[in-house]
């Protein structure tokens, strides 16, 4: 079995915008507990506390032990975790409640295990366009990560979900054609963006001078000069 | 060039608001790293190109550049020494509308010093306030 953490938790009487404001305010964060015998449950968790509880995980999967007052504890993992994108403050976190005996599905983050050839000796770009995996497993078969090994892919090719090694208790719930990495050759930047790209900027800025100088003249200069293009 | 859309439904737009913040495109999702606007304002086709092609020139041919913002919006203005009056004038140049939170520009494929190196030089191009952020959980 790995690695529980644990967290404290208390009851949120109230719902709503006001409430979750003043929960915050006392430097707690608004959670949800929710899971598919149980019925939700409103609460809220220490902001140090729950920052550091992130911190220890490191962006793994992993399963948290919810301790609430005259309750047992509810073993979940985190669902959802809402930020403010432009403070960072953590305004909402799901918990999924989880049987231990019982198989979940989850997201597991896709880690890259040495160095894609493409990208050692291509000079490529490994893209990864499917962070997340959804996985169903028992609470204890859950990995940390899924370790792909990049090692053998050129540029060009791709790795899907259903060329994964299999670990032992995990069943990918993905399609199996789901891209997972790809090397990809580094987008070169267009030769016109240095040498042509000034001589691209000279008409632009020419053009935008133009009616500029006189509206009336520029307006008719333009006008046959548009005609023949028509034709 | 500077971006601006190939066929547009309407010629010209009005004003418009820019207030609040932005409510989609907040987040890192397609590369490691990111360029985030922290104030708002108009971002034009040009400093867009301008931008591209300074992070571009510093990560030289290495990783992957995302442009996460399009200059929509068309941006008129009236000819020098013409009387108020007599409509609208011709689309200047098009711009794309900034709420802080928005991610402008994304890389994959750099390390971290490289890609804030890069946004740093590309942020002086730009009238906003940026910051740089990562994925959560990449490797930093």
């Amino acid at each position: 079995m790995k690695q529980q953490y644990k967290i404290a938790a208390a009851t949120r009487e109230q719902t709503g915008r006001s409430a979750s404001r003043r929960v915050r305010k006392e430097n707690r964060v608004p959670a949800v507990l929710y899971g598919k015998h149980t019925q939700p449950e409103t609460i809220s968790v220490d902001g140090p506390e729950f920052i550091r509880l992130l911190k220890a995980i490191g962006g793994s999967s992993s399963l948290v032990e919810i301790e609430r007052k005259d309750k047992p504890v509810a073993l979940s993992f985190i669902q959802e975790v809402q930020r403010d994108p432009i403070t960072d403050r953590f305004l909402h976190v799901d918990f999924q409640e989880v049987k231990a005996d019982e198989k979940m599905e989850i997201n597991v983050r896709v880690v890259a295990a040495g160095e894609a050839y493409g990208v050692k000796t291509q000079n490529g770009v490994l893209e990864m366009p499917n962070p997340y995996l959804r996985i169903r497993c028992l609470p204890k078969d859950l990995p940390s990560f899924i370790e792909v090994d990049v090692t053998n892919i050129k540029i060009g090719e791709t790795l899907h979900v259903g060329a994964l090694k299999t670990i032992s208790g995990v069943e990918f719930r993905d399609d199996k054609n789901l891209p997972v990495f790809s090397c990809v050759a580094p987008v070169e930047e267009v030769a016109s963006a240095t040498s042509g790209g000034a001589a691209a900027a000279a008409p632009a800025a020419g053009a935008a001078a133009a009616p500029a100088a006189g509206a009336k003249p520029a307006a008719g200069a333009a006008a046959p000069a548009a005609a023949p293009a028509k034709k | 060039m500077a971006l601006a859309p190939s066929r547009t439904k309407y010629r010209k737009v009005q004003k418009g608001s820019r207030k609040g913040n932005a409510k989609g495109g907040n987040t890192v999702a397609f590369g490691d790293y990111a360029l985030q606007s922290l104030t708002r304002g108009n971002m034009t086709g040009r400093q867009i190109e301008a931008a591209r092609v300074t992070i571009s020139r510093h990560l030289k041919r290495k990783g992957k550049l995302w442009i996460r913002v399009f200059p929509h919006k068309p941006i008129t203005k009236k000819p020098a020494e013409v009387r108020q009056g007599q409509g609208k004038g011709p689309v200047e140049y098009y711009v794309a509308v900034i709420k802080p939170g928005a991610v402008l520009f994304e890389l994959a494929g750099v390390p971290a010093t490289i890609a804030k190196e890069a946004f740093r030089l590309a942020d002086a191009k730009l009238p906003f306030h940026c910051r740089f952020i990562t994925r959560e959980g990449a490797n930093v």
